[in-house]
């Protein structure tokens, strides 16, 4: 089992992260937007380390400035003129600025992706599907074992295959295609053959009897009560204040020096979105501590 | 008590009109440890289905079978999915979940017990199989015998009372094999268990074993304690005879008592007191088929990496001569594969050199080496079948050859005749019986005329008249000049068949001799009748040369 954030309740944690992806896609004041990328990006560390630095440098920041410059050259509203294109168009202030939100959001967007693709297992996924259908449940833990093991047989065909001079040694388009189409074959026959054995061992284990029942090895305590709560209550703040904490920028730039709900809220809001972090870091405290 | 009873069973499927099982009576009793033996097609599999509810095949069946005092009508199916476990020996297919932890909850899913007790359960299991070190892991992380475990693990899940085991160990190597049989004898006498299990390595799991049952043709041909077992029937049937451990047949033909040694330790004292004095005729003059000077493949100083992570190979060096039928040995992840691999020219040489008749492997063209040179048998044979009748993919290995359809014709019927599968060229693929399908791949083998075939451990889950049956196509090969490479774990197959053997290790070629000599001159790594008899006649390597070498000695 991991500990901190990635311990959490799958439910918990994937309300968190609905939260955040809302937040990262439609905020459009800057400071939340700062505050939902940088706490993004110190998460990303902890997960990733030098990865996710690398990851920041090369791609996202990379990104930004493109985002700033094709939406400068492509988008010519605003009212701040910096200068004329060669085919005659504004190149505007606000355009950029534009541009750069726009990345802030996709940015923060894409490294709270990679950690929840850290957070949210495979195993997670299918537990907060059986919450709404045990069969779907069932049938992507079934798909999951079978699709490498379809590609472990695929491997295996190949070099039988090629062992007895029927594949990877042909040349020419037609051939090739006809031993490609001979390999599907096999693969198919196999895999269709062999998966009755699948359906015995399921029968023998007392599958279609009345009553399953769905287990899962997460419990639900009150850290991820918590959890769940702050999520929630940092969705309703944020539609709530919404207004508050609400910046334009085509064709004038008004961002609003928020108010002191819009400051509190945004504490909240940094502390709710640095709280993977934390519960990472506490625990760690405590685990080096009692060792 | 008694668990199941069988009483005057009669079994056909739908359509044949020979009976699959005649007239089989007989009594499982609590906590009995039961081996069901017979060759392939003798109604062991279809035996072993009948008492599982869930797997009996449709067709006539009469006679009354009972399971735990209820006759097989009332007996519910969820009391059968709960008491009776059983475990097939496809170990990949019958996974049925992506990890571990899903694939122990998923019977006690069905029985619809509580998260709370399915929770206890498994902490449970996975303590009594030291689990923990993969209880969170993928299944297709873990090898074949880890699999195999996880799969009994799932079944104990849910208490059953029998376990039922078909052929549980043929897709393992030796040692993961030992590991099962070790854990069902463990789960028979300590948690008092019944366990039926039909196996052809005898060896490993008759010390366990409280019944024998021997099929044959559908019928029992006998029901005893292993070491009541008939010494007639050692003379009499060839079935016995072949697939008996080696102590067994050994004090059977000798006659060192009354009842038979089940291991090996119990023979070699049974033999020292036959003797009496130190033998003095220990040499075995064996006749060792003469070789040729030349050689069909020559790798010098071979080394392989499949990453960073190490050599698989490091200098392999190894000749092996033309016409011969030759064994690698070695253990698990020795580089075995890999070395068949690189020789074959799966695998690219990329430091040391391999010459296939003296040629360069690397000047050769894939489609001359696979067409006429090189031929591999894959282990898993399903990777050659894709037509609708065995015929149809020996037709397609000819594809490519621009001989008249006559002249094709002649060579499936000659090469049929060769592997032994003239009658069955007309089914399908996966109609016939796992063996009847390897020999139909080694058609497909053969019918690209190739001088060299390599084999992956072609003698797993085979039965034993089967391998012997299996070697006489393999040795008529070598004399018309085919030289014939296998991979293998399977000792007793290669001291009796092959004509050299080399062993690997770390990546080394440590020994490569004459088969009897490899044998001889191993201590562990070699033969149960070399074992039994070393200290009396070091030079004896199979049974047969034990017999004999005894007589010889017990008559001067």
């Amino acid at each position: 089992m991991k500990t901190g954030f990635r311990s959490v309740h799958p439910f918990s944690a994937f309300i968190f992260y609905l939260f955040v992806f809302a937040v990262s896609i439609t905020a459009t004041h800057p400071l939340t937007l700062l505050t939902a990328i940088t706490s993004a990006f110190i998460y990303d560390i902890k997960l990733r380390g030098k990865k996710a630095v690398s990851f920041f440098m090369k791609l996202i920041l990379p990104l930004m400035t493109v985002s700033a410059l094709i939406n400068g050259l492509f988008n010519h509203s605003g009212v701040t003129v910096l200068f004329k294109l060669p085919w005659g168009n504004n190149f505007t202030f606000e355009a950029v600025v534009y541009g750069l939100i726009f990345a802030l959001r996709t940015g923060a967007m894409l490294i709270w992706l990679f950690s929840f693709n850290e957070v949210i297992t495979n195993d997670k996924i299918i537990y907060l599907f059986g919450r709404i259908s045990p069969k779907t449940a069932l049938i992507i833990s079934m798909a999951l074992r079978f699709i490498p093991l379809v590609i472990s047989q695929g491997e295996e065909i190949t070099k039988a295959q090629k062992g007895i001079g029927s594949a990877g040694t042909s040349k020419g388009l037609i051939k090739k295609i006809n031993s490609a189409s001979k390999r599907l074959s096999v693969l198919v026959s196999w895999t269709l053959e062999r998966g009755i054995d699948t359906q015995q061992s399921m029968a023998a284990r007392g599958y279609g009897l009345k009553g399953r029942t769905s287990f899962s090895p997460y419990l639900f305590t009150l850290k991820d009560a918590l959890m769940l709560i702050f999520s929630i209550v940092g969705a309703v703040l944020y539609f709530i204040t919404s207004d508050s904490l609400s910046a334009l920028f085509i064709p004038e730039i008004l961002i609003p020096f928020p108010d002191i709900t819009g400051i509190s809220v945004s504490v909240f809001f940094a502390f709710l979105m640095l709280m993977p972090f934390l519960y990472d870091i506490l625990e760690e405290k405590k685990w080096s501590i009692s060792r | 008590m008694v668990d199941i009873s069988v009483k005057n069973l009669c079994f056909s499927y739908p359509g044949a009109d020979k009976k699959t099982l005649e007239n089989i009576s007989f009594e499982i009793n609590k906590g009995e440890f039961i081996i069901l033996s017979g060759r392939s097609g003798s109604g062991k599999s279809t035996l072993l289905r009948m008492l599982k509810p869930e797997l009996t095949p449709h067709g006539n069946l009469q006679g009354e079978i009972t399971f735990f005092g209820k006759n097989k009508s009332d007996y519910s199916l969820r009391d059968s999915a709960a008491d009776i476990g059983y475990l097939l020996q496809n170990t990949e297919y019958q996974t049925v979940t992506h990890s571990v932890r899903s694939e122990l909850a998923f019977g006690a899913e069905n029985l619809g017990l509580p998260t709370g007790t399915i929770r206890q359960r498994i902490a449970e299991i996975s303590a009594y199989f030291s689990l923990d070190g993969i209880i969170d892991k993928k299944i297709d992380e873990l090898s074949g015998g880890q699999k195999q475990l996880v799969c009994l693990a799932g079944i104990l899940m849910m208490h059953p009372k029998v376990l039922i085991f078909d052929e549980p160990a043929s897709q393992l190597d030796p040692m993961a094999a030992e590991t099962l049989f070790s854990t069902a004898n463990k789960l028979c006498k300590e948690n008092s268990m019944t366990v039926i299990m039909t196996e052809h390595r005898l060896q490993s799991i008759i010390p366990y074993a409280d019944r024998l049952i021997v099929l044959e043709n559908g019928k029992i041909l006998t029901d005893t304690k292993p070491s009541l077992l008939s010494k007639k029937l050692f003379e009499e049937n060839e079935y016995i005879n072949l697939s008996m451990p080696s102590p067994m047949r050994i004090s059977a033909a000798l006659n060192l008592s009354d009842e038979l040694p089940l291991d090996i330790g119990g023979c070699r004292k049974l033999l020292g007191e036959k003797l009496k004095l130190p033998p003095h005729d220990t040499n075995y003059e064996g006749e060792t088929r003469h070789l040729s000077k030349s050689y069909a493949i020559e790798a010098k100083n071979v080394s392989f990496a499949y990453d960073k992570s190490g050599y698989v190979l490091r200098n392999f060096s190894l000749r092996i001569p033309e016409g011969s039928f030759f064994a690698v040995l070695g253990a698990n992840a020795a580089g075995k594969s890999t070395a068949i691999s690189l020789l074959s020219g799966l695998l690219p040489c990329r430091s040391g050199k391999i010459k296939i008749f003296g040629k360069d492997i690397k000047k050769y063209k894939d489609s001359d080496l696979y067409n006429g040179t090189v031929a591999v048998l894959p282990q898993k044979c399903e990777a050659l079948f894709a037509g609708n009748s065995v015929k149809e993919d020996l037709m397609n290995a000819l594809s490519g050859s621009f001989l008249t359809k006559e002249i094709k014709e002649k060579k499936i019927t000659e090469t049929a005749k060769l592997t032994e599968i003239s009658h069955i060229l007309d089914r399908h693929p996966y109609d016939i019986s796992g063996g009847e399908m390897q020999r139909a791949a080694l058609a497909i083998v053969l019918l690209k005329n190739p001088r060299i075939v390599f084999m992956d451990e072609p003698t797993k889950g085979m039965d034993p008249l089967f391998k012997d049956r299996f070697a006489g196509i393999i040795k008529r090969l070598c004399k018309s000049g085919t030289t014939v490479i296998t991979v293998s774990h399977d000792t007793e197959f290669c001291a009796r068949h092959c004509d050299r053997c080399a062993m690997i290790s770390d990546g080394l070629c440590v020994l490569e001799a004459d088969s009897h000599e490899f044998f001889t001159s191993n201590y562990f790594y070699t033969t149960a009748a070399n074992k039994t008899a070393r200290e009396f006649f070091p030079d004896a390597v199979t049974e047969k040369e034990v017999i004999e070498l005894c007589l010889k000695n017990l008559q001067s």
